[in-house]
């Protein structure tokens, strides 16, 4: 399949903040097809976050056109955009960001709240995502009582439980020991054998040899995009 | 509905910050309402203080800073001229006497008084018996009506004295009825009597100088009774060629001293109350604001994750509904509780009357102040976050 999922074309983003005007995107344009494996890198502050967060919906860019699966986004409103991050998207961050004082089912059932899906059935959907990260006996655990790790697959099944077109990870290892952090990334392989879309943040080599395709950032600004061909295609 | 579980299960999840909030509520709407009960209850109670006195009564007596003359007594003849004034029903020579009383092998010091036909004349219902019959006081017949109080102490065993006959000083008469016992407490201010005679009987046997310091009058209207009470003592100042004045006793006049301290008790107490109100709705708005850092964040979580502006302000608004609900609705049984507690434990010991109490008034205006605060304090800053960016509100330290 080589169906578009998402494309980028003359994105720039610069932030205001009153009188102070920082450029962090300048120009960036690129397409990434349905099923593809993306690792965003990049040195600090090369606005590799900036473009995650447009990418994910969760900010507007300040002038270029962002097409997902054939729908132009970049012109959406406020209600549209959540819409969009709701149906479309599954997002994990570098610091969980799941709700404290809330177990694992409740996060994880968190979007089918919003999507307006009646209790009974979040709670069995959400049990069915929980197992598919391996944690489908700590349901009822407390952020607080999970380690990093198990956090980051709460997260990730969280992000996962609306069947979204794409999943994004901004830095999902950066919070977690190099082991923890594999164990995370063999998640993303077996996610992307089943053929998600997934644009992973990161600063590893490591982790970055896992995804096919790697697009290097510095200063707002695409460097290299490089496909390695020599893995082989799942399936 | 949906929205209404989803607050909740927030609420308890967060057991420490709804505690907390709730806390605030419950002392502040309870402190109110514990206060405005027992201010109602002890102004109240003061009309409840000065029993044995009817309401529809007066007494009049002269005016003796400058010491006692008999001049100043007033003559049965004088009496009689002050039926005709407005609003008089009847004008009755009045004294009261100690003696010794009694009923076989009992014996009491009691107060003995006049009474009218009336029953207007006492505080008290006809516990047992009945009233004086006008045609006894006409015949000035050797009847009497005791006050329970008297009841008790000449029958302690406790049967009833009606029909029996009393022995007061000399005067032997003929127990018709009975009062029935005015609340507790209430004795230690008794203006009434023990035994009341029918006024014909009592001037025969115990005025025989055919006057009296004291005038009894018995009103018709209660709330003509400062203008009756004016009247009345220019009436017998003119009687007197103006040498002596004369001076008025009621049951509203200590009632309204009284009511006036209580008045401004309740108004210092309800300003500490108020006070009190203040302080818990800043303890409110702390603790929703103190949680504000903390519910930005998961404000941007919850954006992030597709929820629409609209949906967070929904829950929102649900969490601080709930808790108003609760602490309001808290707080108010435990201040009716408060109050009616030390109402019924003390105040009622001193004034021996429940006095119902408008609370209602006093529910919904802490009520209203305490919703204010907490949809104010919990949904605006929330109304703020639910505005900024998700990226925004989940950087928020
Ligand atoms: N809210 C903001 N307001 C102003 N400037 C911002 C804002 N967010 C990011 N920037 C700036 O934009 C540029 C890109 O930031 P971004 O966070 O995208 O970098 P990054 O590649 O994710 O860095 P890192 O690897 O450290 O996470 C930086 O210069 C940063 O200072
Ligand atoms: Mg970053």
């Amino acid at each position: 399949m080589s169906e578009r999922a998402i494309e980028l074309r003359e994105i720039t983003k610069t932030y205001v903040n009153g009188p102070l005007r920082v450029p962090a995107l300048h120009g960036i344009s690129f397409v990434i097809e349905r099923g593809e494996y993306v690792a965003i890198m990049g040195p600090s502050g090369s606005g590799k976050s900036t473009l995650m967060n447009l990418i994910g919906c969760l900010d507007s860019p300040t002038s270029g056109t962002y097409v997902l699966d054939g729908v132009e986004v970049s012109k959406l409103d406020d209600n549209a955009l959540a819409e969009v991050r709701l149906r479309r998207m599954g997002f994990v961050f570098q610091g969980f960001n799941l709700l404290a004082r809330t177990d694992a089912l409740r996060n994880v059932a968190l979007p089918l709240f919003y999507a307006g899906v009646p209790a009974k059935q979040r709670q069995a959907l959400a049990q069915r995502a929980l197992e598919q990260v391996g944690l489908g006996e700590r349901g009822r655990h407390q952020p607080s009582q999970l380690s990093g790790g198990e956090q980051q697959r709460v997260a990730i099944a969280r992000a996962l439980i609306n069947d979204p077109a794409v999943l994004l990870a901004d830095e999902p290892t950066g919070n977690l020991d190099s082991k923890t952090g594999e164990e995370i990334m063999g998640l993303f392989s077996k996610l992307h054998e089943s053929g998600r879309t997934i644009i992973v943040v990161t600063h590893d080599e490591q982790i970055a040899r896992k995804a096919r395709r790697v697009i290097r950032l510095r200063d707002g600004l695409v460097v290299s995009d490089t496909i390695c061909d020599f893995f082989a295609l799942p399936g | 509905m949906t929205y209404l579980l989803e607050a909740l299960a927030t609420l308890s999840a967060n057991r420490l910050r709804t505690a907390l909030s709730l806390a605030g509520l419950v002392v502040g709407v309870g402190a109110v309402i514990a206060i405005q009960i027992l201010g109602h209850a002890m102004t109240g109670a003061t009309t409840g203080i000065f029993q044995g006195f009817s309401n529809y009564t007066f007494l009049v007596y002269p005016n003796n800073q400058n010491g006692f003359s008999e001049a100043q007594a007033v003559s049965f003849a004088e009496v009689d001229q002050l039926q005709s004034i407005p609003n008089v029903r009847l004008a009755i020579p009045y004294w009261q006497l100690t003696l010794l009383s009694r009923v076989g092998h009992n014996t009491a010091q009691l107060v003995v008084g006049p009474t009218g036909a009336q029953p207007e004349f006492f505080s008290q219902p006809i516990a047992q018996g009945r009233l004086i019959a006008q045609a006894e006081v006409d015949d000035a017949a050797r009847v009497c009506i005791l006050s329970a109080n008297a009841a008790q102490q000449l029958a302690p065993g406790g049967g009833s004295l009606v029909g029996t006959t009393v022995r007061a000083g000399s005067v032997e008469c003929q127990v018709v009825g009975v009062l029935a016992k005015p609340p507790s407490g209430a004795q230690n201010y008794n203006f009434g009597s023990d035994i009341y005679l029918p006024y014909t009987t009592f001037e025969r046997h115990f005025l025989p100088e055919r006057n009296s310091y004291e005038v009894l009058v018995l009103i018709a209207d209660i709330g003509q009774i400062a203008a009756t009470e004016d009247a009345v003592k220019s009436a017998l100042r003119q009687l007197k060629n103006g040498k002596f004045s004369y001076q008025t006793f009621d049951n509203f006049f200590l009632a309204k001293l009284a009511a006036r301290v209580f008045d401004a008790l309740t108004l210092i107490v309800g300003v500490i109350a108020a006070i009190s109100l203040v302080v818990s709705g800043i303890g409110i708005m702390n603790i929703l604001l103190v949680s504000v850092t903390e519910r930005t964040r998961e404000i941007g979580i919850r954006k992030a994750i597709g929820a629409r502006r609209a949906q967070v302000m929904a829950q929102f608004f649900f969490e601080a509904a709930i808790l108003t609900f609760t602490g309001c609705a808290l707080g108010t049984l435990a201040g009716i509780a408060i109050g009616w507690w030390i109402n019924t434990q003390y105040i009622v010991k001193i004034s021996g009357v429940i006095v119902p109490v408008p609370w209602l008034s006093s529910v919904l205006l802490a009520s209203l102040f305490a919703a204010a605060i907490t949809l104010a304090f919990g949904t605006y800053p929330a109304y703020r976050a639910a505005g900024l960016d998700p990226i925004e509100a989940l950087r928020y330290e």
